[in-house]
């Protein structure tokens, strides 16, 4: 990473990244990954350009993946679904989570079964999504 | 010769992706750089409009670089420009196929005047393939090289079709390797592809052919004289010269390069295979 564009990061939107990589792969953020998704924004000229209060909804404790889903199903390039496509690039270049992007095993069943319940998890997570939608006035 | 020519810097990456990946440590890469890039690169699409897959690793940038400032054709999300040396080709698919005779119908050449340039060019490149059902559309298999290892789900899609190619063909309906630019053992001086699943991310590999290696052949020899970090904008014929209009490609700075004669009257000294590569005066304005 360039160094001048290092420090100083907004805790706000470090604890973005957190939150989001929690929503995606259920557990914290590494420190660096953070810090790579501020300067990824940064760079981007998307830091302020947020249009969601994404604070407001992890003080909530909402559900942020639900919300992704439902904003993504209106429009793909919504600047939620951005955010989660780039935790989701910055944690799959790590070896830590290997295993979690790349299937090395043949397992035909398995994998049919899992892709099931992760459409059936998706379609219960679009509803909710809406449903959060209205409920936290999100445009 | 004279041209732009954007170079690929040269990428860390060495072995399968995959191996790399999952103990980046053990061959002293920094997958961040390599794969995402300092200035996040490959978050291109995430933002940006869209730009293909082979173009937007940060080791494959050079391949379209600087191409919104030097193209006098502005590019969308359509097309993309190349000013590298070796053009589009340092991302293509390496696909070459020839063209049939039924393509060539109502056309003032016939195939037979063209497949000497075929072969010739079968021979020099290394062309992979086979000769199987799609032969007739991709024409004769004469010094092809051995087809790339196809994988299980494509072994298993070629073993269904074989069993039902009859009823498959009567609805024309045909499959079989491609013909590519691969090269399956060594050619020429290139090694023979090794399955590394490098080719979104690392530049050059040898075993894919690029014409920017025939370039590099002909400067090595001296049959063409190379001068990169030029933007050719115009030139101009007169019976005794050509005068080409450019500028440096970094600064900006304007150029004129005078080509010598190309009339017959001096055909021992410039001889027309090479009449334009023999630059008689460079000077900058």
């Amino acid at each position: 990473m360039p160094a001048d564009i290092i420090e100083p990061f907004d805790a706000a939107v470090l604890r973005e990244a957190n939150a989001i990589h929690c929503a995606l792969l259920g557990c914290d953020a590494p420190v660096d990954l953070q810090h790579q998704y501020a300067s990824a924004l940064r760079i981007a000229g998307l830091g302020d350009r947020v249009g969601i209060d994404i604070g407001r909804l992890i003080d909530r404790d909402v559900d942020l993946e639900a919300i992704e889903i439902a904003l993504r199903r209106r429009n793909p390039r919504n600047p939620l679904t951005q955010r989660f496509h780039v935790v989701c690039y910055l944690a799959e270049v790590r070896p830590d989570n290997y295993d979690r992007f790349v299937n090395e095993r043949r397992r035909f069943t398995t994998g049919s079964l899992i892709l099931a319940g992760h459409l059936l998890r998706s379609a219960c997570k679009h509803v909710k999504g809406r449903c959060l939608l209205r409920w936290h006035d999100i445009r | 010769m004279l041209d732009v020519g954007h170079r690929a810097s040269p990428s860390r990456l060495n072995g399968n992706l995959y191996d790399v990946r999952k103990s980046p440590e053990r061959r002293d890469v920094d997958l961040f750089s390599e794969l995402i890039g300092d200035e996040f690169e490959s978050l291109h699409n995430i933002f940006h409009p869209y730009l293909s897959p082979k173009l937007k690793a940060p080791r494959m940038r050079f391949v379209t670089a600087g191409a919104d400032d030097l193209s006098p054709v502005t590019s969308d999300d359509r097309f993309a420009v190349s000013f590298a040396a070796g053009g589009m080709a340092n991302a293509w698919g390496a696909g070459l196929y020839r063209f049939t005779a039924a393509e060539f119908a109502g056309y003032p050449i016939a195939l037979s005047d063209i497949e000497p340039y075929y072969d010739a060019i079968t021979a020099k490149v290394g062309i992979s393939g086979e000769d199987d059902d799609l032969a007739p559309f991709f024409g004769p298999s004469r010094a092809l090289l051995p087809s790339v290892t196809v994988p299980s789900l494509g072994r298993a899609l070629l073993g269904r079709y074989r069993r039902r190619r009859r009823s498959m063909n009567r609805q024309g309906l045909y499959i079989g390797r491609p013909r590519l630019a691969v090269l399956t053992r060594a050619h020429d001086g290139r090694p023979a592809y090794r399955y590394e699943a490098l080719e979104f991310f690392r530049p050059n590999d040898p075993a894919v052919y690029n014409p920017a290696y025939t370039l590099d052949e002909l400067v090595s020899r001296g049959d063409v004289r190379y001068r990169s970090g030029v933007l050719v904008e115009s030139y101009r014929e007169t019976p005794t010269a050509v005068t080409v209009s450019a500028r440096d490609s970094a600064t900006g700075e304007p150029l004129t390069f005078t080509c010598c004669s190309r009339t017959p009257t001096t055909p021992r000294r410039f001889p027309s295979s090479t009449r334009c590569s023999r630059i008689c005066r460079s000077s900058i304005r």
